[in-house]
Formats: structure tokens, C-alpha cells, sequence
């Protein structure tokens, strides 16, 4: 007794230790990006009218700009800046897939470092964070899921439950199971007020199902945030001679001789990468492919920390 | 396909080595936990086909490189020659005198022993090897086995062409019999000639049906040698004019040529000489000879002395010289005493059935201001023995055999003592032989084996002679124009004998229309009886008034004087042996034979009676003169022989070409052609290493950059 207990509270150390960390690194990272500091003085509603934009189904009629059709026959809405606190909701990829990769580069340590960036700029700036792990199902042992909070000791809670698991291979099962699909449809089920969904995934799950689940967020009015981990060798297929390829989500394995698909991989994972993209420009999904086998670079860390800064939200979305 | 190296075929089994690196290469693969799954899925399902199918390629690239290279390494041949395995070789060379034929400077002979060589070159190990020569007949020269082949070669090199005719029939059926049991796995009969058709077709049928019966495992091959000979010019014989020969005359000589080529021959010489004086012949020459022409050229010659003599007539210059000449052995007479016993009474020469007979046997010897021929006749009552002194041929022409007047039977029972002395008599059958008491017959009748029969020829018909019937040896110049028109001549009265002896009956040499013998011979030792079933007389027949009786006589009395010499011209082919008077050879025990060429041979000699028979133990393959002579004290003893040669060899010297050999066999074989160096030709025929080599070379480049495009090399 007293030994697990012992190996309990080592492990619990181990998981305080280790958030304590990933809370370091990404303090480090967004330290230098001055955001804490740049929180405007201004706080509340402001209503300014900022642009105009092409109208997409679900926004607001009462928005849309009908002296602007009168002149050239198309529906466009005006968009307004409001500032205001947001509520971002963070979908952190934990299944099986995210496991690839050797310690120090793998998938889940990268997106494990970018949810806790985003918590990190998100609680300095007063906004309702919460996350969602998406892993594996266990039985007995449901995923840690914390709904979004302003409390003071969420930012620790936010990197202890992000620091705490760890993705398990499964291999047991003949097929992959759509967790981040499902989890985004209870996301849009569930959740009434807009906010900022940031998804960090390596999204290996059929794309026709997750892109319309991203779609129904988009229509309800969230903002949408998808940072796509992948690792370069599930981009570029480096692999050579006899190789036995075995998913880490089922039991399926393929033997082959990667450099005879080679060129064929890379196009349709390009094509795939393509397909994200142009979907989330339409849609108005942020979209950024991060390598797990690099660190994230500066541009990468601007661009979510003006992105996270000021949400500007109008009355249309 | 057969390979020379079959051996080596075992290295195809190096085509496992590709496929089991094939294999080993798969068994022991990198596992890698992987995310992107259904890319790689679906990659795989894009490209595994064509990802198989190249694989496949390479596989099986790589595997008929090894192939392939064994293949070349084991030499395949497409044609069974060269040969493959252990092989039971027979070669059989044609060594018939149309293998003499020059090509180019070298002999028929010397080409097809150069292919002959070329093929021992190549017998693979553990081969055993025969050489048979065929001409006429067959004969085993040597035999090699286990690759020693040099008494085989020797033995081939030192091969001369015969004077022989081919007959191709005995050399496959000793090489079919040698093969029979051999051991080994492969048995050749490969046949060296220039494929004459004559060679062919003397047995066709027999060759056929050996043929027919030949084993699946033995083979023939046939290496044809020799080109056409458009001109070839032949002597077909040679003999005096009026078939007598006269000593110290120039008399007038017919010599038979011919072109058997298929161009005429323009301008060439011929020549007719004693062999002992070559220079001191005479020559006359021949603007053209068609090509197929058989001509009588005459030409005169001079005999100085009486005696026996080697005449040789030359003709021309060709590829085939072996029959551009011919010889014979004569004899030069100073005189020839004939004695006519005719059977009437000589006080009205018209009623003479003699007259004739005289009249014609004066007119044959050409030359009537120094008569050689003395002819004399008499009564059948007048005629004794002192007279068969005086007398080389005798005539009993219907002689009266009973009465007063009936011929002398004092000289009628020395007359076969006479004619064993070498000389002739010739008994014509008339109304005479019915004349006495039958119970009492003349003697003439025991030596003329019975009494001849009548055969009479009703009002309306006659008889007349059949030219086709009669001996080509005897009675040949009757056979066609213009003497052909004897057959015109009536005759009203025929005679036929029915002998109580019938071994003793005599050959046939002539006969009329209606199949009765019209005329027999008969040896006695060294003398000749040609008995006639009609006589000369006008009451009988009128011969004697047609142009054609002369020649008749003229022709009975040379074949009388040839065959009443000792015979001394004989066929190449025969055994040489010939009789003679043992007086002449007495005291003498060592006898040569000298060939034409100068070499000389022992003989063996015995007695036979009064005779001495002379042989050679060895069999003579040129023609032309051979002397026997034994040297030694006191007078040498020397005779020559003429061995004359068949024209059939220089009758068509083409040769044969492969689809018409096999039409005479019945089946197909293997035809080759030996060209001016067979060796070459024979040592690039056949063999397929070089093509497979570079299939080799272009197989290993195509895998060489397939597998580099494969990102898969070797």
C-alpha cells in the first residue's frame, strides 16, 4: 500500500513537474511576443464599424448592407469591432496517431507545447480558456475535459491536464473511431455562445465528416482555429527497403517497400493538405500546418498571439 | 537444338539465385508505428499492380540473364552439326573417280577430306570416329575412339581418288551395320561425295528401303562437295577402222568423244599415240563439240612392228581429266591369213556361196596395194590339215557335208586342236547341213555341238535381223545408223540348232525378227567359233548385195582375232589377272605389276595346264596400261594390260542437290555444302553462342537500367 502510494504521488510529482515545464517553455515562448502587457484599457462592448465583407450563409440579415446591393447587386454584411473577452474552447488531439514520432519530437509533445501557449496568452488576457483531451476511450476513466473559466488557478489546471496524458496506441480494434469528429459535434451541440474553438490535431480522421463538423462551428458562429500537427516523415514517407507499417489507431499494418510509393503518398497527402486548406479559406478557419519535428518558429507564435489578442468578433461572424 | 556442352546446361539452375534473393530480401522488414494509414492504403492500392508487375519483370530479367549465359556457356547448335554429346561418328567418303575433279586448283577428294578433318576437330569427348570409303564398293580405312583420332586423320589425309564408278548403296549399309550396337547416346553417318546421280540411283531402291528402316537415333548428314563442270570432254573408245591392225601401216583409227558438259567445247586436241612413243602419235583438232555431241573423229596411226601394243587416245583438257583419255591393248599383225571353205563346186564362182565372203573379206582392209589380208579359198573337198598351218580364221561357208564333195574329216577333227591354239572359225548354216545320211554325221557336227534345224519363211514373209538384239561387245556399230539398215536385208532361209549339250550351246550374239538365234560364239580355250544360223549365199539371203555385208565381215573377223588373243583389256573394277603361255614365261618365278604411275606391286602366279595364270593381291584403282614384267636373266618377259574405266562417272558431274537426294531416299536428312575452305564454313554452321551471347549482353543492360529506374539493382 504504502508503495503505490508512494508510486502514486511520484507520478503525481512526475505530472507537477512536467506542467510546471510545459508552463515554462510556453511562457518563454510568448513572452517575448509582449502580449500579457498589451491588454487594452478599454474593456466592455465597443461598437466600430471595420469592414465589409461578402455575405456566407448564417450571418445575420440585420447586418446585411442593403445600399451596398443596391449598388452592385451582391450581398455583403458589415462587419464591426467589438472587443471583447472571448471564450476559446481547446480541442487538444490525444488519440493514438498523435503518438508518432521519436520523445522530443513527437506529434502530442508539440500540440501538448501549443495548448499551453494558447492558454498561457489566453489567461493573460482574461479570457475563458478551456480544454477538451481527445484520447483513446478507457474504460473507467473518462477524458479530462475543462470547461472554459476565468479562475486564477485555471492557467495551472489548464497545463495539468494538458501535461498529464499522453497518447496510447491502439491496436486492438480493426477500425479508427472519429474522436475529433464527435467531440467537435458536441462542442456545437453543447456550447450556446460563440467563442474561439482552437482545434490541435493531426486530423487522420475521414475528412468529409470533420470538415462538416467544422463547418457547423463556423455556422453557429464560433471561430475556428485549427493548428495541424503533423511530423515530417508522415509528409515526406523517408522510409527505404522492406517495411512494415502498423497504425497506431487499429490493428491494421501494411508490408511494403515505402520508396515504390513514395511519389504516390506525397501527392495524396498533398492533395489532402490542399483540400484543408482551400476548405478553411473558404470557410474563414485559421488554419497553420506546425511540424512536430521543429520548433515552433517565430511567425507561427505572431501569428497565434495576434490572433488570440484581441478577438475581434462583430456582430457577424 | 542440340548443345555441344550439355553439361553446362546445370548452370541454369543459377536462376534460383535471383529468386532467392528475391525471397530473402522480403523476410525481415522495419516495423514502423504509423498515422497516416489511409494514405498509405491507398497508395499502395494505386500502385501494387504496377509495383508486382515490375517486380515480376526484374525477377524474371534477372533469371534469364543466368539462364541465358548457360544456354551460351553449353554452345547450343541449331543444326546436329556440329556435333553434341558423345557421338558415334562414321564418315564415309566418296572416293569415285568423279571425286578427281579439279575446283579451284584442289580436288573434290581434298575438299570434302578437309570438311571430313574439320568434323574430327569437333566430335565432342568419349566420340568414336570410322572412316569408311565407298566407289563401287566398300571399305574400312580406320577407327578412332575416346577423341584419338590421328590414325583416323592420317588415314583421310592419305585417301586418293579411284577410277571407280560410285555406287553409294554399300557405304550406308556398312555404316548403318557399324552403328548398329554402339553405345554411345549419338550416331552420325555423315557421307562426304559430290552426290553423282549415278552413284544414287545404281541401287536406289535398295538405299530406300535402308533408309526406311533407319534407328531414331542414328542420323545422316550429307556434305556435298564439287560445282558443275560445264565442259567435259570423254573418250568412249577407240579401235582401228576395219578392226584389224596391220603393222608397219597407217592405218585409219576411229576415236569415239563426247561432251557431256552442258557448254560447247571449242578447239581442242586429240590425240592418238603407242604409249611407248606419246610424241610419236598423231593429232587432229576439233573446232567444236557441242555439249551432248558424241563424234568418231579418225585419225591415223602407224604401228611399226608386229606385236602387242598399248594404243591410248587423249582428248582435250578439263576439270575432269580422268576420262579426257583411254587405252587399249593391240595387236599389230604382219599379215592375216583367212581360208574360205566354201561348199559348191568352183567351176562357176557365181555359184559360189564363197564368192561373196572373199570378195568381202579382201575389200575390209582398206589398203589394196599391200594386201595383208591373204585370202585364200577352197573346196570343201580341198581343205586339210596342212591348210589349218596356213590359216588364222577360217570360213566354212555352208561346206558340203556328205557325198564326194563333202568336206575332209581328217580336217574336220583338227580343227578344234587348231582353234585352242588361239584362232577362229567362223561356220555359216545352209541347205548343205541337210545333205546326208543322218545316221551317219559328219564330225563337223560334234565340233558344231549338233545338226542346225531349217527355219523357213513362207512365201510372204522374210526374216530379217534385229539390230537392237545383238552384242553390244560383238556386234555394237550394228546397233545404230547407218549400219542400223542391215535389218533391210531379206532372209528366205534360216537355221537354228537344238544342241543335246546345252552348257556347251555358246552365248548368243545376234538373232533374227522373230527371236531365232541368229548367230552364237563359242570359246575353245583360246580360240573362238561364232557359228551363223544363215549363210551368205543369194539363194539364202541378200546380205551380200547390201553395203552393209562388208562391215559385217570386216566386224566378225576383228572380234574373231580380238578374242582369239589373250584377253589384256579388262574393267578397273574387276581383279586383276590375266593368262598366259607358260613357254613364255618358263624359267621365271618373279613377276611385278607396274601401275601407271611407275609404282610397282608384287604378283602371284600359278599353272593351270599349259597356261600361267598371273594375279594381283592387291586391287588395282587407276586405270590405264600396267605392265607385268619380270626382270631377270636372259630375255625379259614383260605384257601389259589396258584397265579401262566406266564413262558413267563423267556423264553428269553436277551432282545431285539436297531435295533430290532425299527424293531417292524417301526422307529428309541433313544437307551441308563444303566450299574452297569447308572448315570455315563448317565451324560457323550451326551454332548459336554467339547470338545468345548478345542476347545475353542486351538482357543485361535492359535489367541493368530497369532495375536503376526500379530504384532495385542486382
Amino acid at each position: 500500500m504504502s508503495s503505490s502510494r508512494d508510486s502514486t504521488s511520484q507520478s503525481q510529482q512526475e505530472l507537477l513537474e512536467r506542467a510546471k515545464q510545459l508552463g515554462l517553455r510556453a511562457l518563454t515562448l510568448v513572452d517575448g511576443l509582449r502580449v500579457g502587457d498589451q491588454a487594452s484599457p478599454l474593456r466592455g462592448f465597443s461598437i466600430e464599424f471595420a469592414q465589409h465583407r461578402e455575405y456566407v450563409p448564417g450571418d445575420d440579415l440585420r447586418h446585411l448592407d442593403w445600399r451596398g446591393y443596391a449598388r452592385t447587386e451582391r450581398f455583403i454584411v458589415k462587419q464591426y469591432d467589438q472587443e471583447t473577452n472571448y471564450t476559446a474552447h481547446i480541442l487538444l488531439d490525444l488519440s493514438g496517431s498523435m503518438a508518432y514520432g521519436k520523445p522530443g519530437e513527437s506529434k502530442y509533445e508539440q500540440a501538448q507545447l501549443l495548448a499551453a501557449v494558447i492558454s498561457q496568452v489566453g489567461i493573460s488576457q482574461a479570457n475563458a480558456i478551456g480544454i477538451k483531451i481527445l484520447e483513446e476511450p478507457q474504460p473507467g476513466e473518462p477524458a479530462p475535459n475543462l470547461p472554459p473559466s476565468t479562475k486564477p488557478d485555471r492557467l495551472r489546471l489548464l497545463l495539468d491536464s494538458i501535461s498529464r496524458r499522453k497518447p496510447i496506441p491502439e491496436r486492438n480494434r480493426e477500425t479508427q473511431v472519429p474522436i475529433l469528429e464527435t467531440a467537435i459535434r458536441e462542442l456545437s451541440d453543447k456550447v450556446g455562445r460563440r467563442g474561439l474553438v482552437v482545434i490541435i490535431s493531426d486530423l487522420f480522421e475521414p475528412w468529409e465528416p470533420l470538415m462538416a463538423q467544422m463547418q457547423g462551428l463556423r455556422i453557429r458562429g464560433h471561430d475556428v482555429m485549427v493548428l495541424h500537427v503533423l511530423h515530417s516523415h508522415e509528409i515526406d514517407l523517408p522510409w527505404e527497403g522492406q517495411v512494415q507499417f502498423e497504425d497506431l489507431e487499429s490493428s491494421d499494418f501494411l508490408l511494403t517497400q515505402p520508396h515504390l510509393l513514395r511519389a504516390s503518398y506525397q501527392k495524396a497527402l498533398q492533395d489532402w493538405l490542399e483540400q484543408i486548406k482551400s476548405f478553411c479559406t473558404k470557410s474563414r478557419i485559421e488554419y497553420v500546418l506546425v511540424p512536430s519535428d521543429q520548433p515552433p518558429d517565430e511567425s507561427l507564435l505572431s501569428m497565434l498571439a495576434q490572433r488570440l489578442k484581441k478577438r475581434r468578433i462583430g456582430r457577424t461572424s | 537444338m542440340q548443345f555441344l556442352i550439355p553439361w553446362m546446361l546445370a548452370g541454369t539452375l543459377a536462376a534460383g539465385v535471383p529468386l532467392a534473393l528475391h525471397f530473402l530480401r522480403k523476410s525481415k522488414p522495419v516495423v514502423v508505428p504509423w498515422a497516416a494509414m489511409a494514405f498509405l492504403r491507398r497508395s499502395f492500392r494505386e500502385t501494387s499492380r504496377k509495383i508486382r508487375f515490375r517486380d515480376l519483370l526484374l525477377l524474371l530479367c534477372r533469371m534469364a540473364l543466368f539462364i541465358l549465359l548457360a544456354i551460351a556457356i553449353a554452345r547450343p547448335t541449331l543444326s546436329s552439326l556440329p556435333l553434341s554429346g558423345a557421338t558415334d561418328a562414321v564418315l564415309v567418303m566418296d572416293i569415285s573417280q568423279s571425286m578427281a575433279t579439279q575446283e579451284a586448283g584442289v580436288s573434290r577428294l581434298e575438299q570434302a577430306t578437309d570438311a571430313a578433318k574439320a568434323v574430327l576437330e569437333k566430335l565432342p569427348l568419349g566420340s568414336s570416329a570410322r572412316l569408311l570409303t565407298v566407289s563401287d564398293r566398300v571399305e574400312e580405312k580406320a577407327f578412332g575412339q575416346s577423341g584419338k583420332f590421328d590414325t583416323v586423320r592420317t588415314a583421310v589425309e592419305s585417301l586418293q581418288p579411284t577410277d571407280y564408278a560410285g555406287d553409294y548403296y554399300p557405304g550406308f549399309e556398312a555404316a548403318m551395320e557399324s552403328l548398329r550396337n554402339s553405345p554411345l547416346p549419338v550416331k552420325q553417318v555423315i557421307f562426304f561425295s559430290d552426290m553423282q546421280a549415278s552413284g544414287w540411283q545404281r541401287q536406289n531402291a535398295s538405299l530406300r528401303s535402308l533408309l526406311e528402316k533407319l534407328p531414331e537415333s542414328i542420323s545422316v548428314q550429307m556434305v556435298k562437295v564439287g560445282t558443275p563442270v560445264p565442259i567435259n570432254i570423254q573418250v568412249l573408245d577407240l579401235e582401228p577402222a576395219t578392226g584389224i591392225t596391220f603393222s608397219g601401216q597407217r592405218l585409219p583409227w576411229l576415236v569415239h568423244v563426247r561432251n557431256t558438259g552442258d557448254q560447247p567445247a571449242s578447239d581442242f586436241e586429240v590425240r592418238l599415240s603407242l604409249t611407248d612413243d606419246p610424241e610419236g602419235g598423231e593429232s587432229v583438232r576439233v573446232a567444236r563439240l557441242e555439249s551432248g555431241e558424241e563424234r568418231v573423229i579418225p585419225i591415223d596411226l602407224l604401228v611399226p612392228r608386229p606385236g602387242r601394243f598399248a594404243v591410248e587416245a587423249k582428248a582435250g583438257s578439263d576439270r575432269f581429266a580422268r576420262d579426257n583419255q583411254k587405252a587399249k591393248i593391240i595387236t599389230a599383225r604382219d599379215r592375216l591369213r583367212v581360208l574360205v571353205v566354201e561348199g559348191k563346186s568352183l567351176v562357176d564362182p557365181s555359184r559360189t556361196n564363197g564368192f561373196f565372203m572373199a570378195h568381202a573379206l579382201r575389200s575390209s582392209t582398206g589398203d589394196a596395194n599391200a594386201p595383208r589380208l591373204e585370202v585364200k579359198t577352197i573346196s570343201a573337198a580341198m581343205a586339210g590339215p596342212e591348210h589349218l598351218e596356213e590359216s588364222d580364221v577360217i570360213f566354212l561357208v555352208d561346206p558340203v557335208l556328205a557325198g564326194s564333195e563333202q568336206l575332209r574329216t581328217d580336217f574336220a577333227e583338227q580343227l578344234p586342236n587348231w582353234m585352242k591354239t588361239g584362232h577362229g572359225l567362223i561356220y555359216f548354216a545352209g541347205k548343205n547341213v541337210l545333205a546326208g545320211n543322218p545316221e551317219e554325221l559328219h564330225p563337223i557336227y560334234t565340233l558344231l555341238d549338233g545338226v542346225p534345224q531349217p527355219w523357213k519363211a513362207d512365201a510372204k514373209t522374210a526374216f530379217h535381223l534385229d539390230t537392237q538384239s545383238v552384242s553390244t561387245e560383238w556386234l555394237g556399230r550394228f546397233q545404230s545408223a547407218p549400219l542400223n539398215q542391215i535389218s533391210q536385208a531379206d532372209f528366205s532361209a534360216i537355221y537354228n540348232w537344238q544342241s543335246n549339250n546345252s552348257s556347251s550351246k555358246g552365248s548368243q550374239i545376234a538373232s533374227f525378227s522373230n527371236g531365232t538365234p541368229a548367230m552364237w560364239i563359242q570359246k575353245f580355250s583360246n580360240g573362238i567359233l561364232l557359228k551363223a544360223g544363215w549363210t551368205p549365199d543369194l539363194e539364202c539371203t541378200d546380205l551380200p548385195l547390201r553395203p552393209t555385208f562388208v562391215p559385217l565381215v570386216q566386224t566378225i573377223l576383228a572380234r574373231i582375232l580380238e578374242q582369239s588373243e589373250p584377253r589384256r583389256i579388262f574393267p578397273v573394277e574387276l581383279p586383276l589377272a590375266i593368262q598366259s603361255n607358260s613357254r613364255e614365261t618358263l624359267g621365271k618365278e618373279q613377276f611385278v605389276w607396274i601401275a601407271p604411275d611407275g609404282h610397282k606391286y608384287p604378283s602371284k602366279n600359278h599353272y593351270e595346264g599349259d597356261r600361267r595364270t598371273f594375279e594381283a593381291d592387291f586391287q588395282p584403282e587407276r586405270s590405264g596400261v600396267w605392265k607385268l614384267q619380270s626382270p631377270g636373266s636372259g630375255e625379259d618377259f614383260s605384257t601389259q594390260v589396258a584397265l579401262q574405266s566406266s564413262p558413267m562417272e563423267g556423264q553428269e558431274l553436277g551432282g545431285l542437290q539436297g531435295p533430290e537426294i532425299d527424293e531417292i531416299l524417301g526422307r529428309k536428312v541433313y544437307h551441308h555444302q563444303a566450299g574452297i575452305t569447308p572448315s570455315e564454313s563448317w565451324s560457323s554452321r550451326g551454332e548459336l553462342s554467339w547470338m545468345v551471347m548478345v542476347l545475353v549482353g542486351l538482357l543485361f543492360l535492359f535489367e541493368t537500367f530497369f532495375a536503376w529506374w526500379a530504384g532495385k539493382p542486382l
